[in-house]
């Protein structure tokens, strides 16, 4: 009981809640790299392409950091875009861009960072939005922060 | 003899010019250190701590900070978010890390980041909120070196 109770209050000192607040440290198993994909030769629109499949089911609220490297391989006219789909843990479902248009000339490329937050046993996918000629290459990496 | 050994290991795996740097096999980094989770928030935060105090070394650290913030109900106005630290060679600085966001429906930016810090100090963050509307923050405090 009292080892039980030691534990509830080292919780408490490390993490404060203020509206809505939690500020916690030492989280030691973090960043942790969940997923991985390297396209090449990419000539088309991909749609839904599954990073994650189901985020764990615990905490409620999650972070991650999605690493993008997209690529002009082979010149062509248009452009190539990337989005992710994910939940939000308040907004529900979304899709946002996270490469915007970039045009397709010799060796043109977009090399983002980008974080979101994801609910609770859900699925991240990412796709392109390809416009035009040209050939693309993606590299994308989804860790988890939280 | 070992310790001859070890230091010119040692020598091996640090280049040095110009006050250059260059070191391989951290294997314990990256590795976060703290992390916050704001929703519901609907006025400024002021100076919330992140990580009190860095290591006392080495004399430069370097560190990560990943930043989603997003208006979960629809206001006027906006917010923005900056970061402050001490820096190993600049001293104490303050720098926005999201510029001014309006917090229209679903609104977000999703921002990563890094600095260098000075050993013994403290890096915290605040949000500086200009009118109406609800924002969620989600802040990873990662070190590299």
């Amino acid at each position: 009981m009292r080892r039980l109770l030691a534990a509830l209050l080292l919780t408490l000192a490390l993490a404060g809640h203020a509206n809505g607040q939690a500020i916690s440290q030492s989280q030691a198993p973090f960043p942790s790299l969940l997923a991985s994909v390297s396209v090449t030769n990419s000539t088309a629109s991909i749609t839904n392409q599954t990073l994650l499949a189901s985020t764990p089911a615990s905490p409620a609220s999650q972070h991650y950091r999605v690493s993008i490297y997209m690529v002009c391989m082979t010149a062509g006219s248009g452009n190539n875009q990337l989005s992710i789909t994910r939940t939000d843990d308040i907004l529900g479902a979304l899709t946002s861009t996270y490469i915007f248009p970039v045009n397709c000339t010799a060796f043109s490329f977009s090399p983002n960072v980008r974080t979101f937050r994801s609910a609770a046993s859900s699925a991240i996918t990412f796709s392109t939005t390809y416009t035009a000629t040209g050939t693309w290459a993606l590299t994308v990496t989804l860790e988890r922060l939280y | 003899m070992r310790l001859l050994a070890a230091l010119l290991l040692a020598l091996s795996l640090t280049g040095h010019a110009h006050g250059q740097a260059i070191g391989q096999s951290q294997s314990v980094f990256p590795a976060v250190v703290a992390n916050a989770n704001v929703t519901g928030s609907v006025a400024s935060i002021t100076n919330q701590t992140l990580l009190a105090s860095t290591p006392p070394s080495p004399p430069s650290q370097y560190y990560r900070l990943s930043v989603y913030m997003e208006c979960t109900t629809a206001g006027t106005g906006t917010n923005l978010l900056t970061l402050t630290r001490v820096d190993d060679i600049l001293g104490s600085l303050t720098a926005t890390y999201i510029p001014s966001l309006a917090c229209t429906a679903n609104n977000l930016d999703r921002n990563v980041r890094t600095i260098r810090v000075a050993p013994s100090s403290a890096i915290t963050f605040s949000t500086t909120y200009a009118a109406t509307g609800t924002w969620a923050i989600a802040v990873t405090l990662e070190r590299l070196y």
